[in-house]
């Protein structure tokens, strides 16, 4: 066990940049994606990071690897914007202003990617992730990155949090709403370059998703969701780079592929609310309760017993 | 407090709105004095959402003049509690019903200010008056719809301002949670503070409310329940729309 989980880690130094960069890029892309899931916004995060291409392209070219992250931010910034306004403004639907605003972008920055071609920028990194090719320096800039996301939805949790729940409410209460708007793009902008090296800008969007719908399946609660999310997220990035580096598969898709495989098995096996699972209680307690009654069989009263069972599932999920 | 009894809580002076580009409000003109309980009636379309939306600073008039506790609309929201239409709010949202009635403390606490003791206080006490503290716990998705609607007029008690707006709270709500939402009116008056509340239930307004404005674009009424219900007045606001009207000169919206 120790050969498959330490060696590695002790004979490589890309493994140990590589795990430090899963585990922050897990964590911060997870805690985003809790609020992404609960305000129904899943497919922002898609707008966004394709958009960042052409921020991360124009930062490069003006100030190298420190401008990638502030020029990420403004295109991000100047997408989220130009969704709201085409969205306010037209009669387009907001999933269609998204598209019609990010793929524009995200076509302009292949466009000046394949006329540059600048030496620092790989594409298929940039898209797709390599993890282990992370270096020191890219996981200061993931970190620096990460944290700033962390930090800010932390401190104002409570401000996010009526903000998704009631958009309305929270503008009754002074808060500007359209401020939180940007600033959220910001952060997603911040995280997605954050997960640039290790995902890349496609598959980061499951990142932005799976953690958050993972822990939406079970959890009440939106911190405790956000906690859920951020071990479902940390936990797939330690398991997808294991994975990527025993089976040799690319380190993007490896991380993803272990997140939708955590989707998966809580949709499953969910204490209250999974597939088998209910099934699981559904049928002890029809079982349980012919055996105790004793007489009506399915076969002579099948919608008595199963109208019966319901109702005892429900009484039973209301005391857990 | 920041309203006495003689300045007006609420004035308009020729009140003017758009919704989006429809005409939703003209030249509506009226003043609220603390302590009243306000009833909003109606047809549907009757700018009753654009008023509330003007009081709370949400939309620009286009002409004419809000001033609200003394101030424009604006400056006062902080002061400004409110209850939104429940179908307009998520209600599978990740939160238990002692999260959602905090919710109503924000504006006390701040974008990044911690819970105080007051705060908690003023939680707990606002899920007792409506009889919800023994749900504390449980989460918003599981309620009923009157606990749901307790809970969210629990939220707006709990930002303890001396104005209080509440859009449609009588709408798809049980008997006991309409008994509720009387009383909370009723103390609310004795404790001097103001509450607009938009209704479609006629037949209630005269036990409900203590000044009535009939609203369909123009002020067609403003007034004391009894005169706001006279069937010439009604017939007037809601021109076109079916109305049953007993032998008490009573009326019901069909």
């Amino acid at each position: 066990m120790s050969d498959l989980v330490l060696a590695p880690l002790v004979d490589y130094g890309f493994m140990r940049t590589g795990l430090l960069a899963a585990l922050i890029v897990g964590g911060c892309c997870a805690l985003l994606s809790c609020l992404l899931v609960v305000r129904g916004r899943s497919l922002l995060g898609d707008a966004v990071s394709h958009s960042v291409l052409l921020g991360v392209v124009i930062g490069y070219l003006v100030g190298g690897e420190f401008g990638i992250l502030p020029g990420a931010m403004l295109v991000a910034a100047v997408s989220g914007a130009a969704i709201s306004f085409v969205a306010r403004r037209t009669p387009l639907e907001a999933e269609t202003a998204m598209g019609v605003v990010f793929t524009p972008l995200f076509a302009l920055g292949l466009a000046i990617i394949s006329v540059v071609q600048p030496r620092g920028i790989d594409l298929f990194h940039v898209l797709f992730g390599n993890v282990l090719g992370v270096s020191p320096s890219d996981v200061w800039l993931t970190g620096v990155a990460a944290g700033l996301v962390v930090a800010v939805v932390l401190v104002g949790f409570r401000a996010f949090e009526l903000w998704s729940f009631d958009p309305v409410l929270a503008a009754c209460m002074g808060m500007r709403t359209g401020a939180m708007d940007h600033l959220f793009t910001a952060l997603l902008s911040a995280a997605i370059v954050a997960a640039l090296k290790t995902v890349g800008l496609v598959l980061v969007v499951a990142m932005l998703i799976l953690p958050g719908a993972t822990a939406a399946l079970v959890c009440r609660r939106l911190a405790t969701m956000m906690a859920l999310a951020v071990a479902v997220g940390m936990g797939s990035g330690v398991v997808g780079l294991y994975g990527s580096y025993h089976l040799d598969v690319a380190s993007g898709p490896a991380i993803v592929l272990a997140a939708s495989g955590a989707f998966v098995v809580v949709l499953l096996l969910a204490p209250r609310s999974g597939l088998l699972t209910g099934r699981w209680t559904h049928w002890r307690l029809r079982t349980h309760r012919n055996g105790a009654v004793g007489g009506t069989s399915p076969t002579t009263d099948p919608l008595g017993t199963d109208q019966v069972s319901d109702a005892t599932i429900r009484a039973s999920s209301e005391h857990t | 407090m920041i309203s006495d009894a003689l300045t007006p809580v609420i004035r308009t002076q020729g009140l003017t709105a758009h919704y989006r580009s429809l005409l939703a409000l003209e030249d509506v003109t009226f003043t609220v004095r603390p302590g009243m309980r306000v009833g909003v009636i109606g047809p549907n379309g009757a700018g009753k959402s654009t008023m509330l939306r003007c009081l709370m600073g949400l939309i620009q008039p286009t002409r004419g003049e809000v001033e609200v506790l003394g101030r424009t609309p604006r400056r006062a929201r902080r002061h400004v509690g409110f209850l939104p239409q429940r179908q307009e709010v998520d209600l599978t949202f990740p939160a238990r019903v002692r999260d959602v009635v905090g919710m109503g403390r924000y504006p006390h606490r701040g974008p990044i200010g911690r819970t105080r003791p007051d705060d908690r206080d003023a939680v707990e006490r606002a899920m007792a008056h409506v009889a919800i503290d023994h749900l504390a716990s449980t989460p918003l998705s599981e309620l009923s719809g009157g606990q749901q609607q307790r809970t969210f007029l629990a939220r707006a008690l709990a930002q303890d301002t001396d104005l209080l707006i509440m859009d449609e709270p009588y709408a798809n709500v049980d008997a006991t949670t309409c008994a509720m939402i009387d009383r909370v009116l009723i103390s609310l008056r004795s404790a001097g503070r103001t509450a607009v509340v938009v209704d479609h239930q006629l037949d209630r307004v005269q036990e409900r409310y203590d000044q009535v404005l009939v609203l369909n674009t123009v002020l067609h009424h403003d007034g004391t329940p009894d005169t706001a219900t006279e069937a010439s007045v009604l017939k007037r606001a809601y021109a076109g729309s079916a109305l049953i009207i007993d032998g008490d000169q009573r009326v019901m919206p069909a």
